[in-house]
């Protein structure tokens, strides 16, 4: 997660190792003629935790136009005592919410659901939530992020005045996970194009698009594919890559001139991008912080980022 | 409804065909959605009692917004299913915009406004209405009128384009313009109090979320617009 300067202390790693914070994978459900039927996660890659991945039916029925769908979640902590009172995050006779604040952000709607509350006087505490989300609400991926709040200030004595007093402060993200419910959860914005007499591929970049804010989406960058290229079969984009070795060098070629356009027209922010902090969820910038950081590509030099980019083809040969 | 999506090379392109020559250009299967689309817009010029050419003029381009925004709202919604993930996806306005209805929109703009029939999704002009008579939703059209009666086309601009990370608080955005609706007309005007409740707001939801406040939505507005007040 992203730290900023707070005023107050919010959760930290200090606190996350003593307070035994543990959850289950959601579960995920839908109603059809008055009958729940349990949909099934599948992974979207392996590099992730376990707590992502596509939301899939087995029945072929469910399809987030057609279907609400019911999320199940259950959490415990273990002393949640630790977050009361001196070195903790409010004080010794406030409430703590938690709550669960989810994210459609392609459909361009967030909330939250508070299902739990905490004081010091809590040992191992469990927590059950469940939420229906009404059909045709999501779109893209739900993000769920469970977080802490401040429910109540409580009494705070002299030496707490410190913590926060606002209600609805949001002290820390214990959580985050992502479910994809549209697609296969690759967005990857590749286009095939009918250009005669042009280049086998290029980048399309839209250079008045501001990567912190702007969607990773065709909209904005876009790997083009000529089919009117005469080596265009030779890409052979419906085989696997290990039998296209064209593509692969068109890929990394192309993934290399997004990272350099996102460098130039990052400008400053490019320290930002490289920290993760300051984007918006699916921006362009955070798919760059994504290559960086989970497929390691050292991006400190062009030369270095162009070498990154083809090892890691090399290595999912 | 079938919806059509298509992407912004294809509407301009259609667009520019339209331009060139004066057809429109739409699937059979939105016939009856095109037909809605201008019976709505003439009847709301007749309830505002204005001609075309006279939409540019005073409030009235507001006026158009609002009375034709409520019914393409509840049209849309109940007689083609449209739903906010519909709502959220850029395609589906770009075809209305571009190839159902460019004349519409060339009607309330003028010619030169690409960004509202296909250029910026977020600007198109039906996707535009859609969400300001969404994220204002009193729970019928009447009360949503009439919070909404005495604003100005600054009052959309605030509230569509403030989408905020990761999207609308959609609970939150409908209790701030029903408080705006309540205002002395006067104060809003002179003070420009809506766009300062807004900046306001965005700058408090990075450390609180509104709807869990003790007040709820409706006290963490409450402490916007006093934060104004002397």
């Amino acid at each position: 997660m992203s730290e900023s300067f707070s005023p107050y202390p919010l959760l930290g790693n200090e606190h996350y190792m003593i307070i035994g914070y543990a959850s289950d994978c959601p579960s995920f459900s839908y109603m059809e003629n008055f009958e729940e039927f349990p949909l099934q996660l599948e992974s979207t890659g392996g590099t992730f935790s376990n707590h992502n991945g596509k939301i899939s039916d087995p029945r072929c029925s469910w399809y987030p136009s057609t279907h609400g769908l019911t999320v199940r979640k259950t959490c415990r902590l273990a002393a949640a005592y630790h977050l009361f009172g001196e070195g903790g995050i409010a004080s010794s006779t406030a409430t703590i919410g938690i709550a669960l604040r989810w994210i459609s952000s392609k459909s361009d709607e967030r909330g939250v659901v508070p299902f739990g509350t905490i004081t010091k006087a809590d040992s191992a505490k469990s927590f059950d939530v469940d939420y229906v989300f009404e059909r045709g609400t999501l779109r893209g991926s739900l993000k769920l992020q469970t977080i802490l709040y401040l429910k109540d200030a409580g009494t705070p004595k002299e030496s707490e005045k410190y913590f926060a007093q606002q209600t609805g402060t949001i002290l820390g993200v214990l959580e985050q996970e992502e479910f994809f419910v549209d697609g296969n959860g690759s967005v990857f914005p590749i286009a095939v194009i009918d250009a005669p007499g042009k280049a086998l591929w290029n980048v399309y970049y839209n250079d008045a698009s501001d990567p912190m804010q702007d969607k990773f989406e065709s909209e904005n960058v876009e790997i083009r594919l000529n089919k009117a290229h005469p080596n265009y079969d030779a890409l052979k984009i419906e085989s696997s890559m290990i039998e296209s070795p064209l593509f692969i060098e068109v890929l990394s070629s192309a993934l290399m001139v997004i990272v350099e356009s996102v460098r130039e027209s990052a400008g400053e922010d490019w320290e930002n991008i490289l920290e993760g902090t300051g984007f918006e969820t699916g921006s362009i910038a955070e798919a760059v912080y994504y290559f960086i950081t989970r497929l390691q590509w050292d991006v400190s030099s062009p030369s270095k980022t162009s070498a990154s980019i083809k090892d890691f083809f090399e290595k999912g040969r | 409804m079938n919806w059509i999506e298509i992407g912004r090379e294809e509407s301009r392109q259609k667009y520019e065909d339209y331009c060139a020559t004066g057809n429109l250009g739409f699937s059979k299967d939105y016939d009856e959605l095109r037909k809605d689309l201008v019976d709505l817009f003439s009847t709301a010029l007749i309830k505002i009692g204005i001609t075309e050419d006279q939409i540019s003029q005073k409030n009235y381009s507001y006026q158009l917004d609002l009375q034709f925004g409520l019914k393409l709202y509840t049209t849309l919604n109940q007689k083609y299913g449209m739903n906010v993930r519909l709502a959220a996806t850029d395609g589906v306005w770009r075809y209305l915009c571009s190839c159902v209805a460019p004349d519409l929109v060339e009607k309330r703009y003028g010619k030169d406004h690409p960004d509202r029939i296909w250029k910026k999704p977020k600007r198109l002009w039906l996707r535009v209405l859609w969400w300001y008579i969404y994220l204002s939703w009193q729970g019928t059209e009447e009360a949503t009128e009439a919070i909404l009666r005495d604003n100005s086309t600054d009052e959309i601009l605030q509230l569509v384009d403030r989408c905020g990370r990761g999207g609308y608080r959609v609970g939150l955005y409908r209790e701030l313009m029903k408080k705006n609706g309540t205002l002395d007309l006067a104060e809003r005007r002179k003070n420009q109090l809506f766009r300062k409740m807004m900046v306001l707001n965005t700058a408090r939801v990075q450390a609180v979320e509104p709807e869990l406040t003790s007040g709820g939505n409706q006290g963490y507005v409450e402490a916007l617009y006093s934060y104004f007040q002397e």
